[in-house]
């Protein structure tokens, strides 16, 4: 083998100038890793960036073209749907805040770019998400977990409701109230975070959408990753990643970002966001703010563990990654439906060969 | 005839081809593809452009053998494709 | 700057076919790391087994494909293996891509039919930016006939019917629309058969060549006619399409050819797609350009010496 390949995928998308003398080997295992991890789009979105494109060969190309272009279908399907939800919860008269993904995207944020998108997350504040839900259920949204066990385990110990699933398109809405599970032992004021959002714009859509502030929006990307199940931790890393390099040259912001994290009770994963967002993509952080982050981290108990646990799922499951980890299942949202689960005669309901507009039943 | 004027419920979703057999209307908004006669698919074409009102429409294409305009029009707006103001 | 077409004719026309590896080189290469790597259209694909029916197999149907070298570029890898311990017992054929198992086992005695589908999923879900329809694709004349039917519809033994007339197969189950050129691009591969159509397609005149039956498979027996060669050799030229039809075989049934206008057409595409609903309005335009440029027709027939001649006579350039 011409050279290790694992880091491949972290390398190009930290650095699009290491592709410059890849052999085919090194190109199977990128666009491998890449595919397996979802960042495809991304990747190509970064080279394009680098203004690599071109000098990638014909046939590795072919597939950065395509993720491009299907990359912009999933932008175009997120837009529509989020029309949809704003006019379902404009009655609501309350910020409907955008997390994650499509709040990158209407927020116009690097990391929102030739991104696929997957479930929609949307936060309100905890007294209006039973309205909010009723809304959704109004327009045409389904519970997916029915039993009564399910249901308790998201309403009361987790911070979200559980997905519910449009009952023709098949998107799934995650709807919160708050950015990390109560019973994480973290607290954060999601009133605070809700009164700091600020509005974004959607073609086509009242205007009841809001994102997070840079810097809770860093510091929520930084528990969606240390809190959930680390599956798609390179993903999310890079997201993390991306936003720093996009905040950082904002006023105040380095500033704010650890006491701000401090005030809402979210330090640690702040800190381990900093910390492998420098390791695996050498995010350029200021030297107070790293040594602050290098002095906290290193008081933690357990931290070396910890520490290797989580380098450990921020490589590609991908055979050229030697990932330890078995791929797990995930769910694409692609044109706003549900990959696995729908099949495609479900996704054309209104599918007419005659005239259905004569409404009393006779065929035209 | 009164001055009902029509418009597409999201015009900028809803595209519409045209042929002799009849036309095909695609919704993004919804993901939706569905098949109408002639006239409607004139119809929508035409107010894919702006707003218009009853006697406008009248006449675009050779009209369906049995259904009226305003029925028409009242048909297309129960499944969502158009919608009335007075 | 060659043109990127042209880059991989020039690669293309020197790859050697895999009749030009011994059997031993053949299973090497299917046991190495990076596998038998072989083209299929446009793509290359690494093709890994530990099954000698999968040398076999591929030996039978996939004998004028360019065999491409080990530091060629691989688009797909993927893999037929035998599970562990039940490799000596009661074998089983698992199927990976890139290292992740996208179906259950099979039997191992159909581990030819699991490459195949195995393959048919791979492209199905990774050419997701081409209006993808289910259909089978010839050439004639130079120009396209795309046969949209479900499955059991007697597609693919017309199909096959066809290609041993000399039409050139672009697929027996996967019309690709370029959304850029709205051309057809060819990915020939076996022709599937099932149960009674294999004794047909066996019988007919054009010196078919049947690779190995499974038996007992979900759809029954199942095997696969090779590709005509020239079909192969023609595989990156892409094709504008121009006629629709909608076969229908029935037994006893007589010939029945009906004209329909665009917009049926285009409704019965729809539903015989894979991906429009993917696609948004970028699918609906490009499908609507496709129907534009076509003659659409359903096709009842009871037998193939009723439709291929029908067939012949509508599918030319001066028609």
């Amino acid at each position: 083998m011409s050279r290790q390949t694992d880091t491949h995928l972290a390398r190009a998308l930290a650095t699009p100038e290491f592709t410059e003398r890849f052999d085919a080997r090194d190109w199977e295992a990128l666009i491998g890793q890449a595919r397996t991890s979802d960042l495809l789009g991304q990747l190509a979105e970064r080279l394009r960036d680098a203004g690599r494109l071109e000098s990638t060969p014909s046939q590795v190309r072919f597939h950065l073209d395509a993720a491009l272009r299907i990359a912009a279908l999933h932008r175009d399907s997120l837009l529509q749907e989020l029309a949809v939800i704003g006019d379902a919860l404009q009655s609501l008269d309350q910020p409907v805040l955008l997390l994650k993904g499509a709040a990158y995207a209407v927020a116009g944020l690097h990391a929102g770019r030739s991104r696929l998108f997957n479930d929609i997350d949307l936060m309100v504040a905890k007294e209006v998400i039973d309205r909010a839900e009723g809304a959704l259920f109004r327009s045409g949204w389904r519970p997916t977990h029915l039993n009564s066990y399910d249901q308790r385990y998201y309403r009361e110990w987790m911070h979200e409701l559980p997905p519910i699933e449009h009952m023709t398109r098949g998107t799934v809405i995650d709807l919160h109230h708050t950015i990390v599970p109560p019973t994480s032992g973290h607290i954060p004021d999601a009133a605070q975070l809700i009164a700091d959002a600020r509005p974004v714009v959607v073609p086509h859509c009242p205007d009841v959408f809001r994102v997070l502030s840079p810097v809770d929006m860093v510091m929520h990307s930084a528990c969606h990753l240390f809190f959930g199940e680390l599956q798609k931790g390179l993903r999310d890393l890079y997201d993390l990643h991306c936003l720093l390099v996009e905040f950082s040259p904002e006023a105040g912001f380095w500033a704010a970002l650890l006491p701000r994290a401090r005030a809402q009770q979210l330090e640690y994963p702040v800190l381990l966001a900093l910390r492998f967002a420098q390791r695996i993509f050498g995010t350029d952080i200021p030297d107070a703010v790293a040594t602050e982050c290098r002095t906290r981290l290193a008081a933690r108990p357990a931290g070396a563990l910890t520490d290797h646990l989580i380098d450990a799922s921020m490589y590609p499951l991908h055979p050229s990654s030697d990932s330890p980890w078995r791929r797990a299942r995930r769910q694409i949202l692609y044109a706003r439906s549900h990959w696995l689960r729908m099949p495609l005669h479900l996704l054309i309901p209104h599918l007419a060969y005659k005239a259905f507009i004569h409404d009393d039943g006779k065929a035209a | 005839m009164n001055r009902v004027l029509w418009s597409l419920v999201t015009p900028e979703a809803m595209s519409v081809v045209n042929w002799p057999d009849g036309s095909v209307l695609y919704n993004a908004r919804t993901t939706t593809t569905t098949m109408l006669t002639r006239t409607a698919g004139a119809i929508v074409a035409r107010l894919k452009a702006g707003a218009a009102d009853t006697d406008a429409l009248a006449g675009l294409w050779p009209a369906d053998d049995d259904l009226p305009l305003l029925e028409l029009l009242d048909a297309l707006a129960r499944h969502g494709i158009l919608r009335a103001a007075d | 700057m060659a043109s990127c077409a042209q880059q991989t004719e020039a690669l293309v026309s020197h790859r050697p076919p895999l009749s030009t590896l011994t059997p031993a080189e053949l299973r090497r290469r299917l046991h190495s790391q990076h596998g038998l790597r072989l083209q299929l259209g446009r793509f290359v694909a690494g093709i890994r087994s530990n099954f000698d029916s999968v040398a076999d197999g591929l030996q039978a149907l996939y004998a004028d494909y360019p065999v491409a070298a080990d530091d060629d570029f691989c688009d797909y890898p993927v893999e037929v293996r035998s599970s562990g311990l039940r490799r000596y017992v009661r074998p089983q054929a698992i199927f990976r891509f890139e290292g992740t198992q996208p179906f259950k086992p099979l039997p191992g005695n159909q581990a030819v039919a699991m490459l195949e589908w195995g393959l048919n999923w791979v492209f199905t879900n990774h050419a997701q930016h081409y209006l993808i329809i289910h259909a089978a694709v010839l050439e004639r004349d130079g120009l396209g006939l795309i046969m949209a039917a479900p499955p059991g519809s007697g597609k693919s033994t017309l199909c096959a019917a066809l290609a041993l007339r000399g039409w050139r197969l672009l697929s027996d189950e996967l019309a690709m629309i370029g959304l850029d050129d709205d051309l057809l691009m060819p990915l020939p591969r076996p022709v599937s058969l099932k149960n009674q159509s294999i004794d047909i397609v066996r019988q007919l005149p054009g010196q078919p060549v049947i690779g190995p039956i499974a038996h007992d498979t979900a759809k029954g027996t199942v095997a696969h006619m090779r590709a005509p060669r020239a079909s192969v050799e023609a595989a990156l030229t892409p094709v504008q399409p121009r006629w629709i039809v909608f076969p229908q075989f029935a037994a006893g049934h007589a010939l029945d050819i009906e004209a329909h206008g665009k917009a049926h057409t285009f409704m019965q595409l729809v539903s015989n797609s894979f991906n429009y609903p993917r696609l948004g309005v970028t699918g609906f335009e490009a499908m609507g350009r496709l129907v534009d440029g076509c003659d659409g027709y359903t096709a009842r027939y009871g037998s193939l010496d009723q439709i291929v001649p029908a067939l012949e006579s509508i599918c030319t350039r001066s028609a």
